[in-house]
């Protein structure tokens, strides 16, 4: 993580805890979040957002973006503020480091979860209060489906890893025949 | 002087002895053989018989003044070929005492070189046979070595060999199973393994309590050994 990063997204954590505090660093997270994903997703966005040609259209294809995804005004200035900089490069940098941030301003841990399968409300909510009971402190997930695993989840929390994915085992297996 | 007149006696007795039988001879055949008496005319002057003693006196004479005249020439001669032949006889004695010693030198050195190609061929037995010796044991301590090492290394290969074929055949054991797994495998049976992956998770106690718990432990310990 650049220390470029780490600035722009502690000075976007500080200007959204004075206005609003923690709801409003929730809303800074999450407007970057649903904004990195159709970043990342659209090609459109993209070229609209590298080509030095397209620069007059940049805001406002930024404002039709950001509105239509119901971006925060603190997610919305980063976001323009990185745009016309030419920053974007660094957007996955700050919405981490923005993550991170959030979290310690909440007093809570990080939860990486990778399923096979979408989980549900409920089994999320389990899984949280099973870290939240782990860890002593309140848990967020940050859920990522990956087919590879097989089955089961694999969560990482802090340095702590709890692996009961199907492909865990299968390599445990195969470490336990080659051996 | 006393050896040169007793050298002149015998030279006159020798013509004494040789001459005398020669002239009676000559004069009986003179006077008609055997038969005839003997008449030798030895000092007077005769037309029909020579005077012998005179020839005898004049070949006496001539004789002395021979070796009188002749004698220096002559001995000097003789001694100046004395001398030669005894340089000759000289020389030659030194030069078979030097051929003789250079003789003995050749003998001896043929003689020292005999010993010393006799001792070199011993030598050269002798290292030929250590040699040998030692390249036999050389090539036997070799040949171990290779045995052994051609053993370790069939070992090493057969080792290899077996970790290959069970890394194989785990490999391929566990790829038919992910294949199996993958084809069986339902989105009903995924959810249930979150679920017992949840309850995992939530049977292993908190970080909190298994600290108190590590301390409790060690409050014990301590107070054991006291």
């Amino acid at each position: 993580m650049s220390a470029i990063a780490r600035r722009y997204a502690r000075a976007a954590v500080e200007v959204a805890d004075q206005k609003g505090g923690i709801a409003a660093i929730e809303a800074l997270f999450a407007g970057l979040a649903s904004f990195r994903a159709a970043f990342k997703q659209n090609t459109d966005l993209r070229e609209v957002l590298r080509n030095p040609v397209l620069r007059e259209q940049r805001p406002g294809a930024l404002e039709a973006v950001m509105k239509k995804l119901g971006v925060s005004a603190e997610a919305a200035k980063l976001i323009n503020l990185l745009a016309a900089r030419e920053r974007l490069a660094i957007l996955d940098d700050v919405v981490a480091e923005t993550e991170v941030l959030a979290d310690e301003r909440m007093g809570r841990v990080r939860a990486y979860v990778t399923t096979a399968v979408p989980l549900g409300d409920v089994q999320a909510q389990r899984l949280a209060r099973a870290l939240e009971k782990r860890f002593g402190q309140p848990v967020a997930l940050s859920i990522k489906i990956d087919p590879s695993i097989l089955g089961g989840l694999v969560c990482q929390v802090r340095d702590v890893t709890m692996d009961s994915s199907l492909r865990n085992q299968l390599e445990s297996l195969r470490e336990r025949l080659l051996a | 002087m006393m050896n040169l007149w007793r050298r002149l006696g015998a030279l006159v007795a020798l013509a004494l002895t040789t001459l005398t039988p020669l002239v009676l001879w000559a004069a009986e055949e003179g006077h008609g053989g055997h038969d005839a008496e003997i008449h030798v005319n030895w000092w007077s002057r005769d037309m029909v018989a020579p005077p012998v003693g005179w020839y005898f006196v004049d070949f006496v004479i001539f004789v002395f003044a021979l070796v009188y005249l002749t004698r220096k020439p002559i001995r000097g001669a003789f001694i100046a070929r004395h001398h030669a032949i005894k340089r000759a006889i000289d020389d030659n004695q030194a030069a078979f005492d030097t051929a003789k010693a250079d003789y003995d030198k050749t003998r001896d050195k043929l003689a020292a070189v005999d010993r010393e190609v006799g001792q070199l061929i011993a030598k050269v037995k002798e290292d030929g046979a250590f040699e040998r010796e030692r390249i036999i044991d050389s090539a036997k301590t070799y040949s171990v070595r290779m045995r052994d090492d051609v053993k370790g290394i069939i070992a090493n290969e057969a080792t290899a060999a077996k970790i290959r074929l069970q890394r194989s055949v785990a490999e391929q054991a566990l790829k038919i199973a992910e294949d199996l797994l993958v084809a069986n495998i339902t989105d009903a049976d995924r959810v249930r393994m979150v679920d017992e992956a949840i309850v995992e998770i939530e049977k292993v106690e908190s970080l909190a309590v298994a600290a108190q718990r590590r301390r409790a432990t060690d409050r014990t310990a301590v107070g054991g050994e006291k």
